[in-house]
């Protein structure tokens, strides 16, 4: 599977969504286009008018109803399905949407990226964009301590959110077996307790990355 | 980090831009000065690529440590990787096993301090001698390969003192030792047949006579150190005579062997009946099959003829010896077996029944001026004629050079100073085994240290065989591979915890291979021999090694310039 083009942009990307919830540890954003949310794993970033940038990564993605009082109920009947249900009832586009929830990993206010919590939760309505390969390499360059923290989130499932992160991170990189490995040292730290946890995550990664032969 | 190895590794003169490869191995991880350090590999360092004695640095915060790698083991931090291999072929569980590496899973390796050295802090001098470690580095110092600088501040450059005798076997940097140190005392070479000893023992030889550290008598019971020698692989290496033309002469017990190899010889030996003494004929007790009673008989015929004893006792038909034995309380049956034992020792045909002392005297005279003798044995390579002859010129050259010394110790003129002399046998456990050591001037010589400016340079494949007490004062050991234990036991009396050296010396190749210890290194280290070839003899020849002709040659070309401009 090639990476969306969005993702090995170097040029800040159009946004992909807009923050509708946030807190210093995370952020919920509703796509842009109901169809192309930021897939899982992908490093996202909401800026705001000081310069001050908050990294996160996607670790859920969901489609629903606008309200919790308006749930979608089945359009397909005499043989309309899938794809032809969206094309006959053209009114789905604006009843339905799609949000995704952004763990947030670290913030750069200006002095480079630190993989700590920002200070402040971004704000409501401001933008959400796919960080460019370089906003991904700079990041990932500081350390791998984000995936500790990804791999204590709980109502997630952490590892194949960290899987999927490596894998894009390092294809973002242009180096994926490379970084996987490296990855994969620093879990194999945070993970020495706890081997079976860790050998099925590896072994989640080495699903996901390219194999050796990518060296 | 790296901050503290450029305290000790900068010595003022070197250029800063200087490339100074500086593999890191891993980081000591705990350690005693008793058991020795534990350090865990890094990820990138293979454990493969660690052999047992490898020459390894570890930076302190006062001091650099040298260490030998006594111990390589893999590890794993958590139990349950063990219970649970990633052993699978497929492409997930090599990428599992490549991340354990290094993390979970690594590979571990002791270490013995042997020297360390104080870490130049800026301003202050460190001492540039390393020192024998008495402490240990504290925890989480970074082990390094060694680097050639590090083997030049431990072995020493060559030059003046310090001769090349190898390689490290990993690297390609020479490894030295200190002769002026190596021939003050007794050494020996030791190894398995077909090890690489008598060229060892060659180079050895080509070091002292090269820097004249010492003067040279070789025992040369296979003919291959004064001319060509033959090798295994290529055909025939050079001699000393040919290496150093001039400084080495030649002695045969045999001309005639000599010629037909058309080898001119600078003197032949011949030995007289008289020159024998019954220390001599003890020591034969092996190759003439001589019983108990031997001595004893021998004893009594000294005392009545004194040194005629050996020709009158040959010339004494039946009734003679009854009327001896009768007269003087021996024997019959003893006397009559020590003589027809002794006719042996009479048809060796460098044995003659009076000889002027000229050729013997001309050998130890040789040997005062400074000339190095190599004493052919030719086609008289058995141990009786070695045995007989090793012995009575070396009681002849001892006894001069204890009187050499008594008169220095009473002048002390510097002139009178005798020349420190370095004696060679091979099959040196017939001349040093229990029994022998205590009678024979070998066994002197080795006992007594360098008191007399003689030492000995023992060449043998049995060290086992060889009195421990001599094997004690062995101050410089180098030894190929061994496969006896008793052997190997033989090889470490007297070093104290030389426990960790024990399974260096098991990893040793058949050949070409060698550990080195004592007096001569400050450390003992595995090395690869020099080679013996073409290169070698251009490094002993007066005129320099070909590099230093090659300087020459540009110093030319910079001062009258080249041909193209
Ligand atoms: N330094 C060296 N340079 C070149 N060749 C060597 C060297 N050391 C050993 N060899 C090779 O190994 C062979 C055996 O070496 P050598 O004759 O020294 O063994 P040795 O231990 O003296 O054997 P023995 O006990 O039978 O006398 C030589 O013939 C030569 O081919
Ligand atoms: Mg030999």
């Amino acid at each position: 599977m090639s990476p969306p083009a969005a993702i090995v942009s170097p040029m800040p990307t159009a946004p992909v969504g807009e923050v509708i919830e946030a807190t210093t540890t995370e952020v919920v954003a509703q796509a842009c286009n109901l169809e192309s949310p930021p897939p899982l794993g992908t490093f996202v970033i909401v800026a705001d008018d000081r310069g001050c940038e908050v990294m996160g990564v996607v670790a859920h993605v969901e489609t629903g109803g606008l309200d919790s009082a308006s749930r979608p109920i089945m359009r397909g009947r005499d043989g309309v399905r899938d794809r032809q249900i969206y094309e006959e009832n053209p009114d789905l586009l604006f009843v339905l949407r799609t949000t995704f929830r952004a763990l947030v990993v670290g913030h750069n206010a200006g002095e480079g990226w630190k993989q700590i919590l920002p200070p402040l939760p971004p704000r409501l309505h401001y933008s959400v964009r796919i960080a460019t390969s370089d906003e991904a390499r700079a990041f990932t360059e500081v350390g791998f301590a984000y995936l500790g923290s990804l791999l204590s989130a709980t109502d997630i499932p952490s590892d194949e959110v960290v899987a999927a992160n490596v894998r894009l991170a390092g294809e973002q990189r242009g180096e994926p077996y490379a970084f996987a490995l490296q990855a994969g040292r620093e879990l194999a730290q945070c993970l020495r307790a706890d081997y079976a946890r860790l050998s099925a995550l590896l072994r989640r990664m080495a699903l996901a990355a390219p194999t050796g032969a990518a060296r | 980090m790296l901050d503290h190895l450029n305290g000790f590794s900068t010595n003022g003169n070197d250029p800063p831009d200087a490339p100074r490869p500086h593999p890191r191995l891993g980081v000591l991880v705990s350690g005693s000065l008793a058991e020795g350090l534990t350090a865990r590999l890094d990820a990138e360092a293979s454990v493969e690529s660690i052999r047992l004695g490898k020459f390894v640095k570890v930076a302190g915060e006062k001091y650099a440590y040298f260490c030998l790698v006594s111990d390589v083991q893999l590890d794993s931090a958590n139990a349950d990787v063990v219970r649970d291999p990633p052993s699978g072929p497929g492409a997930a569980d090599a990428f599992v096993r490549e991340v354990l590496a290094g993390t979970t899973t690594f590979g571990s390796i002791k270490l013995k301090p042997e020297l360390m050295l104080e870490i130049a802090i800026s301003g202050e001098a460190a001492s540039d001698v390393p020192q024998a470690a008495r402490t240990i580095p504290p925890h989480f110092s970074s082990v390094y390969e060694a680097t050639e600088e590090d083997f030049h501040r431990v072995f020493g450059a060559e030059g003046e003192e310090h001769f090349q005798i190898g390689q490290p076997i990993d690297m390609d940097v020479p490894v030295c030792i200190n002769l002026t140190k190596l021939v003050q005392r007794s050494n020996g070479v030791f190894g398995k047949s077909g090890t690489g000893k008598s060229f060892l023992t060659r180079l050895l030889l080509s070091g002292t006579i090269k820097t004249g550290a010492a003067v040279n008598l070789i025992f040369d019971m296979h003919s291959e150190y004064g001319w060509n020698a033959t090798t295994e692989g290529t055909g025939e290496v050079k001699g000393l005579s040919q290496l150093f033309p001039g400084k080495v002469v030649v002695f045969t017990l045999d001309p005639e062997s000599a010629s037909k190899r058309s080898v001119r010889p600078d003197g032949s030996v011949t030995i007289g009946l008289d020159e024998i003494t019954v220390e001599d004929v003890t020591l034969l007790q092996d190759e003439l099959k001589l019983n108990r009673t031997a001595e004893e008989s021998a004893l009594l015929c000294e005392e009545e003829f004194g040194k005629e004893w050996v020709r009158r006792l040959l010339e004494m038909d039946g009734d003679e010896l009854h009327t001896f034995a009768d007269r003087t309380g021996g024997h019959i049956g003893s006397l009559g077996a020590l003589r027809n034992k002794l006719r042996k020792v009479r048809v060796l045909p460098f044995v003659k029944d009076t000889v002027s002392h000229s050729s013997l005297d001309q050998l130890i005279a040789s040997l005062e001026s400074g000339k190095h003798v190599v004493l052919e044995f030719g086609h008289q390579r058995n141990l009786l004629a070695y045995i007989l002859v090793a012995n009575i010129i070396t009681r002849r050259l001892h006894s001069r050079w204890v009187s050499k010394t008594e008169t220095f110790l009473s002048t002390k003129q510097e002139a009178d100073k005798p020349r420190q002399l370095m004696i060679t046998i091979e099959e040196a456990h017939k001349f040093l085994n229990s029994e022998a050591a205590r009678q024979t001037t070998f066994g002197t010589i080795a006992r007594e240290l360098r008191k007399y400016f003689v030492t000995l340079l023992v060449v043998d494949q049995r060290p086992s065989g060889i009195d421990p007490e001599v094997l004690s004062q062995i101050g410089t050991r180098i030894t190929c591979q061994l496969n006896d234990e008793r052997d190997i036991d033989a090889i470490f009396t007297g070093v104290s915890g030389a426990s960790h050296l024990r399974g260096v010396l098991a990893t040793l190749d058949s050949r070409e291979q060698a550990l080195v210890l004592g007096h001569a290194v400050p450390m003992p280290i595995m090395i690869r021999t020099r080679s013996y070839d073409e290169r070698f003899y251009a490094a002993m020849s007066p005129f320099g090694t070909p590099a230093a002709l090659v300087s020459h040659a540009t110093r030319y070309t910079e001062i009258f310039g080249g041909e193209d401009d």
